[in-house]
């Protein structure tokens, strides 16, 4: 299914709501005879393809004159039409428009629901993310990806990185963490950065959030400190997402300009639900419960099929979860509101894991003159969620419950005198992270339309406070001393956006759009970290509870700024040329660099508007070509030369040296190339998108090495290097089937990503996570990051092994990314609907299955017998690989590294329409039941291949690809109601 | 000035950029770390000192636990491949990262901290912080010496062009020397200052270093100066994770990758000698194959290693007496030391037995210290013990030069050593 984007600039309606009510209250003192030679149209706009309700349609009653908009259960009523054979119209950007005849009687009210189906490609819709203002879909060069809010409703209780999966081309997001609460990261159009945050930038409702994942990590950053849970919530999951109406995905420089120096990772904007003008109060209540749970398949496709799935299967349990929200939204001329409020518990698959939340949202807007437009959107997120410690950690779950009884449990429990089970042990750590996350943004708008002039200046606040708590109490036997380590961080983004734009015309043919304007956005962290140990005694703890405490304390800030001007030339309103040029500075730039200049060129052209078009099945067709720069600045202090401040003798103050420092640091900059076409066809039954893009990072910033002999051991960051990505993304829609009671719609999308290290300047070619031993390497002419190492050159040989010394595996991360979705109605009532996704041409280190042969408990070895060296049978019968991966007492590293290619069913749900008048009062409801992870498919012999032990550099790079007893995401099923009164 | 503020005031001026009005806005000064400048201020010398020492401190800590593993003093169980490896002698460029580093750290912040301190102290000639910073470049030395392949001192200015320049590959005796040089220095300036205890542990120190450069006589008679309850430490804390004696966290916290056990020290069994305490903890270690021994040298966080120590200077006289061909007297100061420990006397009837008495006791009395590697090393390459000779069989006798090292100095990279694996 196409999810094409809500208008969000109204465009002039046949009727006004202004008129309509002028109508209704003069219908309302005519002479009563003159009233009873009128009657009434009632009735409900549903989408097509999933039964859900639509609002702001345009109603429109042949040429009465006499019409409405739709409320957002999509109910219309048009008053005092005479009587008589009427045809209704409805319309609606987006939609196809659909019209009907009734017949109206005098006194009575006639009943007419219409299905609009969506338009595969609508080029009058509006973008505003990556343009000055809101711009139409035929004025751009690039393309924009989206999710509307009806896909939101067959995802119930998802979190939004959860429903981001396979909605658009050239995303890929990487899970660190299966329990409730887990983090992801996400990528757009591949890695184009190996020393900065490839997060894209986060707007909500044209207010920056912080995109940065540290400020969530639950993991102890105080040393000493056992690993903690080990993952990091993505800010995104911190929005409601009952309370989006739509998210736009911009993907690439050539469309991120404008963005400047903090772009080159892609921008996702998420716009919320807004009251409508004329619209009395909508009620909208939805109920959701349901269960998480393990199964085998979860658990991969070697683990998943032991009888105990590697010991573990006893400590899973089904999880409950729950979700109650309740919003309204309304306005009248002046006024527009939409308030909501939503609670939710989320119970993991073992003990100690579970997550509580409750969020509000308020979004106002006022029109004090017909000019002037305030809108003030609000939300507060509240949020605590308890974690197991897991991953690369001794006192992990599923490190020590895979490794049974050669675990570090059993290893420091004395079992003589221990009952029951000693990973029990593991669940008297505690580990819990609470966040409150508040955003706000005031944005006025003002037109001045006989100039053709609109300013709009937005000033933001994004603010989030998170608390992180570790406690292994008084002798615990992991930690005997006990221990409490907290950490708080307290982080705010201000967002001050001032833009201009004139429209207007040079000619009949020529018309002309300039913009300029400027933002700030500041950013500032404080972090404190506390911890204690030596414990006197059992019972709850503080910091002072221990005999030994420590502290420490982080505060940066980041400032960006900069301007920007752009003009876009319609020419015949078919072909539209744009340049623009944003110029930048940043307060982490080194002190010999100046502003930043990024410019960009695009056009877009109609050929379908072209007089020589004349394939009345194939309507619309648009050419499209972008070129533009944008950057990713340092770190605050990676231009600077430092010491660090530690602790010497007695605690006296000493220093040590830090950061070597570069005042000509800079950011670095990609430049892209994108070139495209979209287009519908066949009666609008087939929609298609595809872009081809090449991108280039200059002056990426390297990590060079310095010699340690020199003194300064930490990597100086220089302008040195040169990556390359490039891809093609093709999206195609269609409904091959379109019958009154079957409607079956499909879309299909494919990705690829093909990266390449260009250039490392002085920069040495590097290893990144765990030692060169584990092979994955940043190498000039290959992908970012290749996976090298020891092969068996004749794997199926029953032979010794043959050894190939440096070879090269392949990338780290997927050269192709299919997805599919396709929805099923029925009747008009019945929607089933299915997503997967395929991920292919990646390669991982199963680090988790070496370790597990080490301590014979791998089943692809101890299978073939190999968990006996002294089996000389079963060595002399297996074959090369698998005598070179299941070499005891320690196999080499390298063999484990094997193709990582998955496929995974998303999600499957099926809503049903429930008839008006069953829940008294509701109009439009439905019942929802969803199934989250049913199935996955994996080449690789982990776990999950989709999960990631965490960051290159740590928390907040991208992602590392080697999975280490991490635990998967488990399968969730949820039944939902959702009512509109 | 900053070329962004320049800029911008340019274009505010003429009326460009409102936004950017407050130019000084990019002028942000973050607090944490400290900004070189800052410590050329007289006040920061005793700053630099404690930062000189721990550094030096830390490259001990660091030393005393991978040490372990690469020597005669523990084994490796361990998941990190790393230090497997270390505990089955390959010292490479990747385990070299955690040895060779710290090494260089402390070694380049010593004389770093010297210069600067030169500079910076009105009274520099007679200077407290200053005499302290020569001895610690003396150990810093001193412990590099006794651990890596190759010497280079890097961010040195070689040619007079006023910058740095990389270091170049010298033989590892140049650590030696160095350490004797800054000794020397700090002795000389303790002497006027009153300083004794920085005079001893100096005089300990280039005993320790003239033994290694073959010096024997000079060995002998620096030891001599040192008296018996002597002890020159690397402090250790639990004021700080950085402070924390590692080879106490990694053996009774964490994951316990190393043990005693298969070593020299399990097979006289767990009390035999106080000097070299352990325990069985009927347990596998951390990577889940081998028993783990808990040593118990260590008891805590805060315990010091020992730089130098009266006990290591008696030994240090029966070595030179025992290559001067006084085996007696050799075995003599042997005794005495063990006796001062409550151990029973040893006699030799050979000088083999007296070589492998020496080895085993320059064990006992420096265990988990950071310094049998090197004693690992001479002993067998001389063929003085059996005991080192069976062994070293196999394994490397140094770190190499980090991978950092091979890959970024110039004068290293494709050095042989770059490539030991």
């Amino acid at each position: 299914m196409r999810i094409p984007i809500v208008a969000t600039r109204a465009v002039p309606p046949p009727w006004t709501p202004t008129l309509f009510t002028f109508l209704v209250a003069l219908a309302a003192l005519l002479p009563s005879a003159l009233a009873a030679q009128t009657g009434r149209i009632t009735g409900t706009v549903f989408n097509a393809s999933n039964n859900s309700p639509i609002g702001v349609a345009q109603i429109r009653v042949g040429d009465t004159g006499l019409g409405g908009v739709t409320s957002d259960n999509g109910r219309f009523v048009v008053l005092s039409v005479p009587v008589g054979t009427h045809e209704v119209f409805v319309e609606r950007i987006g939609y196809r428009t659909q019209s009907q005849t009734v017949q109206v009687s005098a006194d009575q009210a006639v009943a007419v629901d219409f299905r609009l189906s969506e338009t595969a490609l609508e080029l009058d819709e509006l973008v505003v993310t990556g343009t000055p203002g809101a711009s139409s879909r035929r004025e751009l060069g690039n393309s924009v990806g989206s999710v509307r809010a009806a896909t939101l409703q067959f995802t119930p209780a998802q979190s939004l990185t959860e429903i981001l999966n396979g909605q658009t081309t050239g995303l890929q997001q990487w899970r660190n963490e299966g329990q409730v609460g887990g983090g992801s990261k996400i990528i757009l159009r591949g890695v184009n950065s190996i020393s900065q945050d490839v997060q894209p930038l986060i707007y909500v409702d044209g207010v920056r959030m912080n995109n940065n994942q540290g400020i969530y990590n639950n993991r102890s950053s105080i040393n000493p400190g056992p690993g903690g849970a080990q993952t990091s919530p993505n800010p995104l999951d911190l929005i409601d997402s009952n309370n989006i109406e739509r998210v736009e995905v911009v993907r690439g420089s050539a469309a991120t300009t404008l963005y400047g120096t903090e772009a080159a990772g892609g921008v996702i904007q998420i716009f919320t639900k807004q009251g409508r003008s004329g619209q009395s109060a909508t009620w909208t209540a939805e109920m959701t419960g349901g269960t998480r749970f393990m199964t085998g398949n979860s658990m991969g496709p070697i683990l998943g099929r032991t009888d105990d799935w590697g010991f573990t299967k006893p400590w899973y349990k089904y999880g409950g979860l729950g979700e109650a929200q309740l919003s309204v939204s309304g306005g009248t001329n002046i006024v527009r509101y939409y308030v909501s409020g939503a609670l939710s518990y989320d119970d993991g698959v073992i003990d100690n894991n579970d997550d509580r939340s409750y969020s509000v949202r308020g979004n106002f807007s006022v029109q004090p003159a017909t000019s002037v437009d305030i809108s003030l959107n609000t939300s507060y997120v509240h949020r605590t969620t308890n974690y197991m410690e897991m991953g690369d950690n001794g006192s992990g779950f599923m490190l020590n419950v895979l490794r049974g009884s050669q675990d570090y449990t059993n290893a420091a429990v004395d079992r003589d005198n221990f009952q029951g089970d000693p990973d029990q042990i593991l669940f008297d750590i505690t580990n819990s992270g609470r966040v409150e996350h508040f955003v706000g943004g005031l944005t006025t708008t003002h037109r001045a339309d006989g100039m053709g002039l609109t300013t709009r200046l937005t000033l933001g606040l994004d603010y989030t406070t998170a608390f992180n708590q570790q406690n292994f109490p008084f002798d615990h036997v992991l930690q005997p001393r006990g221990l409490r380590n907290l950490n708080e961080w307290e982080h705010r983004t201000l967002t001050f956006d001032l833009g201009t734009t004139w429209e207007h015309d040079i000619s009949e043919t020529l018309s002309s759009t300039f913009s300029a304007g400027g933002q700030l956005f500041s950013d500032w962290d404080h972090t404190t970290y506390g911890s204690s140990e030596d414990f006197g005694g059992p019972g709850e703890k503080t910091l002072t509870s221990g005999a030994t405490t420590t502290s420490s304390e982080d505060l940066l800030k980041v400032v960006n700024a900069g301007f920007f001007a752009q003009e876009v030339l319609g020419i015949q309103d078919n072909l539209f040329l744009t340049t623009g040029v944003r110029v930048d500075g940043n307060s982490a730039f080194g002190q010999d660099l100046g502003l930043q200049v990024y410019p960009k060129v695009s056009a877009s052209y109609i050929l379908s508007d072209a007089q020589f078009w004349s394939m009345d099945w194939w309507p619309v067709m648009k050419l499209r070509a972008a070129w533009g720069q944008s950057g990713k600045a340092p770190g605050a202090f990676d231009a600077v030369r430092t010491w660090n401040p530690i602790s010497g003798y007695e605690g006296q103050a000493g220093v040590t040296p830090a950061n070597l420092g570069n005042p000509e640091l800079g950011p670095e900059r990609s430049t892209e190339l994108e070139l495209g076409f979209e287009g519908s066809m066949v009666n609008d039954r087939i929609g298609f998108d595809v872009s081809w893009y090449n991108s280039v990072t200059s002056d990426a910033l390297m990590p060079v090495t310095a010699a340690p002999s020199e003194g300064f051991l930490n990597s100086q960051l220089r302008n040195v290097g040169e990556f390359k990505n490039t891809g093609i993304e093709v999206s195609v829609t269609a409904v091959p089937v379109a019958l009154d009671n079957l409607r079956w719609e499909v879309t299909g999308q494919v990705s690829t990503v093909n990266s390449e290290v260009v250039s490392l300047g002085e920069a040495p070619e590097f290893f990144l996570g765990w030692g060169s031993i584990l092979g994955q390497w940043v190498r000039v002419g290959y992908p970012i990051v290749s996976l090298w190492g020891e092969n068996v050159a004749n794997p199926d040989a029953i032979a010794d092994p043959v050894i190939e010394e440096n070879h090269y595996y392949g990338p780290i991360y997927p050269t192709h990314i299919l997805s599919g979705n396709m929805s099923i109605n029925l009747f008009n009532r019945l929607t089933i609907y299915a997503l997967g996704e395929f991920h292919g041409g990646q390669y991982q280190f199963n680090i988790m299955p070496w370790q597990q042969v080490r301590r014979g408990l791998w089943p692809e070895c101890n299978d073939l017998g190999l968990n006996n060296a002294d089996d000389a049978a079963a060595w002399s019968a297996a074959p090369a690989i698998w005598r070179a991966r299941c070499q005891l007492p320690t196999p080499n590293f390298d063999f484990w590294m094997r193709p990582s290619d998955f496929f995974k069913v998303r999600t499957v749900s099926a809503s049903f329409l429930i008839p008006d008048g069953v829940i008294p009062g509701a109009t439009g409801s439905t019942l929802t039941t969803t199934v989250q992870n049913p199935y996955k498919w994996s080449q690789g012999a982990g776990i999950d291949p989709e999960l990631t032990v965490g960051y290159y550099g740590g928390v907040g790079t991208f992602p590392a690809r080697y999975e280490y007893y991490q635990l998967p995401a488990p399968v969730m099923f949820s039944v939902s109601l959702r009512a509109n009164f | 000035m900053n070329i962004i503020r320049k800029t911008c005031r340019i274009l505010v001026a003429a009326g460009l950029v409102a936004p950017l009005a407050a130019c000084d806005l990019f002028d942000v000064v973050n607090p944490g770390p400290i900004q070189d400048d800052a410590l050329n201020e007289e006040a920061a010398g005793k700053t630099v000192l404690i930062g000189i020492a721990a550094d030096v401190e830390v490259a001990v800590d660091n030393l005393a636990w991978l040490g372990g593993p690469a020597s005669t003093d523990l084994d490796a169980d361990a998941t990190q491949p790393w230090l497997q490896d270390a505990g089955e002698g390959r010292l490479t460029v990747v385990n070299a990262e955690t040895s060779w580093n710290p090494m260089q750290l402390a070694r380049w912040g010593a004389a770093a901290g010297i210069a600067r301190l030169t500079e910076t102290q009105s009274d520099a000639a007679s200077n407290q912080y200053l005499t302290a910073a020569y001895m610690w470049a003396g150990w810093a030395n001193r412990v590099a010496g006794d651990n890596v392949c190759i010497a280079v001192f890097g961010g040195e200015d070689r040619d007079g062009d006023g910058t740095p320049d990389p270091g170049e590959v010298m033989d590892v005796g140049a650590h030696y020397t160095r350490a004797i040089e800054r000794f020397e220095t700090a002795s000389s300036r303790a002497g006027t200052g009153g300083h004794d205890s920085i005079a001893v542990a100096s005089a300990a120190g280039m005993a320790q270093a003239h033994l290694m450069l073959g010096n024997y006589s000079q060995a002998q008679s620096l030891a001599a100066q040192v008296p018996d309850d002597f002890v020159w430490t690397a402090r250790r804390s639990n004021n700080t994770g950085r402070e924390i004696n590692s080879v106490y966290q990694f053996t009774h916290e964490g994951t316990k990758q190393i043990t005693v056990w298969g070593m020299y020290n399990d097979s006289i069994g767990p009390a035999t000698d106080p000097r070299v305490p352990w325990r069985d903890m009927n347990q596998t270690s951390g990577g889940g194959v081998k028993p783990f021994y808990r040593q118990l040298k260590y008891i805590d966080r805060g315990d010091d290693y020992a730089l130098a120590k009266g006990h290591e200077m008696r030994l240090i006289e029966a070595e030179a007496m025992l290559r001067s061909g006084d085996r007696q007297g050799a075995i003599d100061k042997i005794n005495y030391v063990r006796d001062r420990v409550g151990v029973p006397p040893v006699s030799a009837a050979s000088d083999e037995e007296a070589w492998l008495a020496l080895d085993r006791e320059r064990n006992f009395e420096l265990w988990l210290e950071g310094r049998r590697l090197k004693d690992n090393a001479r002993f067998s390459a001389e063929g003085l013990s059996s005991w080192a000779v069976a062994f070293m069989q196999g394994r490397h006798s140094c770190f190499p030069p980090s991978l950092a090292e091979c890959s970024a100095n110039p004068n290293v990279t494709g050095n042989a050593y770059c490539s030991q694996s």
